[in-house]
């Protein structure tokens, strides 16, 4: 079992003084989950404010993808209640699908029909009034840059298109809650950043909440807040320059010449996690760097020094990289 | 009350479901051709082609003692089975959308799972019930009278069946994961059910002393009485060509238990999953 | 595969198959009418004598003779008779030995019953028959004790309904192998009634003076017609076409006037019992 030992203890929420102040767009209090023998939810807590562009950073099997399941009313939570806009998930589901908007990690458009059927499909089942539905259905594909395209069928749209079809009818139906489950993951570089501008286009216009979920660092760093969340639970919460300076952590990353070097590293630094590239990546500073090159000077062939950011925030927090597949499998491995 | 002006307020999202498993079917050729290449080739090739076989020679000899010419008696079986297929094919679509996302989207709007289900099993019965109307485009060709209240009997009972085939379709699918099991298991369904129905041979042996001396092993006889839809295509001879091998009331009411039964079926597996 | 649904080209593909559909109804599906034409004859099989349908050496040949050299006169054929004096003599139609080599009609008196459409198909009927009683005086109000003397007639109707329900009556049965043979007996007193079927009996009553009266009552009716055999679909539906034309010239009319088809309104006190 590689070594993955969580450098900070679990966070308590982040006490906010203007928390109590603005209104709640999603509250989560104790919410819990299990699969079988896996607790994919532990006692949750969680309050997004109104308006709020808000993070779920976690790596795979954390219980981001249950949550957003949870809020989205389709699966049930073990215990624990969720509150979409005051309206509970679990007692009233169709009040509080009325009030969100999902985008989901896996594709859920129809192929078959055109890109301007596929939203009156949806503004016709939240029950909107036809000249409603032909104003938002042209508002929201001149916001996602789809208007040329809206006698197309869907299937003969690229990725980036469906993805931002999908942003586009989960906010037709004016809904005050979007939720976003990867909504860049498989794309290029340009097209998620447009979806990033889209996003924030749309909140220039409405007040809308956003909850988005990614293992794209960068990304977040837009957000207001950002959570990172592993086995089910909150590890830490606040805004990403407050956590960059609350949890940053200088980050090591050490390439052995040899296999023998590196393991001696490892030995050394139980903590040590693989980067990916062959190399460890070891948290803390520069004490660390300067005894690393006393004792294994000439056994090194790179090492470089990592300036506190969201992703040594993150590997500081879990003991994991977000995108590494060592690190997932590491991730699917416990479960 | 309140519940039932909720109820209204649905109508809309029923009528879009609806609306998509038309345009869906529309889009879809291959299902139109196979709508169209199953009658022709029942109809005319089969019927045509054992035309010799059992068309009157001598008069008082038969060798198909019924009142009827071939193809008379197969042209309301060949609805049912053009309603057939369609029906139970059309559930495939709720693969598709379990497969490529778009039930999870229907199911995080504020439409009842009922509603959801009522009109994709609406939509599929509509398509299925057309593709049995196609076939009745060929009543003229089978020198089946379609005369104003017997098509209009036909039409109710072509509907009823296309709602409980849809429904069946559904259940299937409901047990099924991918869509080259659900086209094995749903052939494996289909055909044997239409060669049972009585479809293509008459069953009722005490009709003339001539069908007395053409008798079926009683294996036969049994699959023949317990399949639903052998009362199906009863209550369609009855209602187009005047013919009943059962009891007349009998094959509205299979129609209309076989409809009722599937939907609450499918309608349980639905608000289950 | 196209990027944008076009709804023109689902509507067309739609009115292509009806189309193809429409095409297909106009597919002849035997060669009977063919082979009919070739020959340039339509052969008609018919008892030798049945008045009214037909009577032999008389001046007008009967009913059914006229209405066939009518058909024949407009399908531009010639009319061949085969007359068979086995057709009527005996009560199963197989021991008459007509086969499709003989005729391609079967006529004077072909009743449309499900008997009958078991082995034949049938033109749209011409006439009406029923089941009636003849008394040389006065109908007799109860058959209790009587010998009555039964001639069925036209073939293909229900004769052991009638022989089972003339015994309930009481009545003694003496069968009769022929009109003439009825009338005879009748008129010898070695019969106190008669029970034949209305066209045939109604004329010999008129002929000799003797009263008539429905047996079973006088909505108790069987509808009579032309027989082809089955299978021959083409040619059933240029005779039929024929009929259709004869009949909204009148001419069908006309001959009921000119064989005066006894009218008959007594009905026997027995009734319905």
């Amino acid at each position: 079992m590689p070594l993955a030992a969580k450098v900070t203890k679990p966070v308590a929420h982040d006490p906010d003084p203007d928390l109590a102040e603005k209104g709640m767009a999603v509250t989560i209090s104790k919410i819990s989950k299990r699969f079988g023998s896996t607790i994919a939810l532990d006692q949750l807590d969680l309050s997004i404010r109104e308006n709020e562009m808000f993070a779920l950073l976690g790596p795979n099997g954390a219980g981001k993808t249950t949550l957003i399941h949870i809020l989205a009313t389709l699966m049930r939570p073990d215990s624990g209640t969720a509150e979409i806009c005051g309206i509970d998930v679990v007692r009233q589901p169709r009040r509080a699908r009325a009030a969100l908007g999902v985008v989901f990690q896996e594709p859920s458009l129809d192929g078959k029909l055109t890109v301007e059927e596929n939203l009156d499909f949806h503004a016709r089942m939240y029950r909107m009034p036809a000249p409603l539905r032909r104003e938002r259905i042209g508002e929201m594909l001149e916001l996602v840059e789809l208007a040329t395209l809206r006698r197309r069928l869907v299937r003969s749209l690229s990725p980036g298109m469906k993805r931002r079809l999908e942003i586009a009818r989960a906010l037709v139906h004016d809904s005050r809650v979007l939720i976003l489950d990867e909504p860049t993951v498989g794309l290029d570089a340009q097209s998620r950043g447009r979806i990033w501008e889209y996003l924030a286009r749309i909140r220039a216009r409405r007040t809308v909440t956003v909850v988005v979920t990614t293992h794209y660092i960068e990304e977040v760093e837009g957000c207001d807040r950002v959570c990172v969340i592993d086995d089910g639970r909150v590890l830490a919460l606040d805004r990403p320059d407050t956590l960059r300076s609350r949890h940053g952590r200088h980050v090591l990353r050490v390439q052995a010449l040899d296999a023998s070097t590196a393991a001696e590293i490892a030995a050394l630094h139980p903590d040590a996690v693989p980067d990916g590239d062959g190399g460890l990546a070891i948290v803390g500073g520069r004490t660390i760097l300067e005894d690393l090159l006393r004792r294994f000077g000439p056994r090194i062939d790179q090492v470089s020094l990592e300036r506190p950011s969201l992703g040594t925030v993150f590997l500081g927090l879990t003991g994991r990289h977000l995108r590494e597949e060592g690190a997932a499998q590491q991730g699917a491995g416990k479960r | 009350m309140i519940q039932a002006v909720e109820g209204f307020g649905y109508l809309g999202a029923l009528h879009a479901i609806w609306l998509r498993e038309i345009k869906r079917a529309l889009r879809d050729r291959g299902q139109l051709v196979g709508g169209v290449s199953r009658p022709l080739l029942w109809v005319l090739i089969l019927g045509v082609g054992l035309n010799p076989y059992f068309r009157g020679e001598i008069y008082g000899e038969a060798r198909f003692a019924i009142p009827f010419t071939y193809l008379q008696f197969i042209f309301p079986a060949v609805i049912v089975l053009n309603i057939m297929y369609t029906a139970v094919l059309s559930a495939v679509s709720l693969i598709a959308d379990r497969e490529f996302g778009f039930l999870r989207e229907v199911l995080v709007t504020p439409v009842p799972r009922s509603v959801v289900l009522l009109g994709k099993i609406l939509g599929g019965a509509t398509v299925a019930f057309a593709h049995g109307c196609l076939v009745l485009l060929l009543a003229q060709f089978a020198d089946v009278p379609l005369l104003l209240s017997g098509v209009g009997e036909a039409l109710l009972l072509m509907f009823g069946l296309a709602f409980g085939l849809t429904s069946l379709g559904i259940v299937i699918a409901h047990r099924i994961r991918s869509f080259e099991g659900f086209g094995v298991f749903s052939n494996a369904v289909i055909l044997p059910l239409y060669f049972t129905s009585s479809s293509i041979f008459p069953l009722d042996p005490a009709l003339t002393g001539a069908q007395m001396r053409v008798v079926y092993p009683e294996w036969l006889v049994f699959l023949v009485e317990v399949n639903p839809i052998t009362y199906a295509v009863d209550a369609l001879r009855g209602a187009l060509i005047g013919f009943n091998q059962f009891d007349a009331w009998l094959g509205p009411i299979v129609i209309l238990a076989i409809a009722a039964v599937f939907f609450l079926l499918a309608l349980r597996d639905f608000n289950r999953s | 595969m196209r990027d944008e649904p076009n709804l023109r080209a689902d509507i067309g593909g739609i009115l292509a198959v009806v189309a193809l559909f429409a095409c297909v109804a106009f597919l002849p599906p035997d060669t009977s009418l063919s082979e009919m034409r070739k020959d340039g004859t339509l052969k008609a099989c018919l008892p030798s004598n049945y008045p009214p349908l037909v009577i032999s050496g008389a001046e007008r040949p009967g009913f059914d003779v006229e209405l066939l050299a009518k058909v024949a006169d407009r399908l531009g054929v010639r009319l061949s008779l085969n007359r068979n004096d086995a057709i009527g003599r005996d009560f199963n139609p197989r021991s008459w030995g007509l086969n499709r080599a003989q005729c391609q009609v079967v006529a004077g008196g072909v009743a449309v019953t499900d008997t009958t459409r078991t082995f034949l198909d049938t033109t749209e009927p011409h006439l009406a028959t029923g089941w009636i009683l003849i008394g040389r005086e006065a109908v007799p109000a109860s058959l209790d004790g009587l010998t009555v003397g039964v001639f069925p007639g036209v073939a293909g109707r229900d004769r052991v309904a009638l022989t089972s329900g003339l015994r309930q009556e009481g009545a003694r049965i003496a069968p009769a192998h022929s009109i003439e043979d009825l009338a005879t007996r009748l008129a010898a007193g070695e019969l106190d009634a008669g029970v034949t079927e209305a066209l045939a009996g109604g004329s010999l009553a008129a002929e000799r003076g003797w009263s008539t009266a429905w047996l079973l009552g006088s909505d108790e009716a069987d509808p009579i017609a032309f027989g082809l055999w089955k299978g021959d679909l083409t040619l059933k539906r240029a005779v039929g076409r024929a009929l259709e034309g004869i009949r909204e010239d009148g001419e069908i009319e006309a001959l009921r006037r000119i064989y005066s088809l006894p009218s008959i309104s007594a009905v026997y006190a027995g009734a319905g019992a």
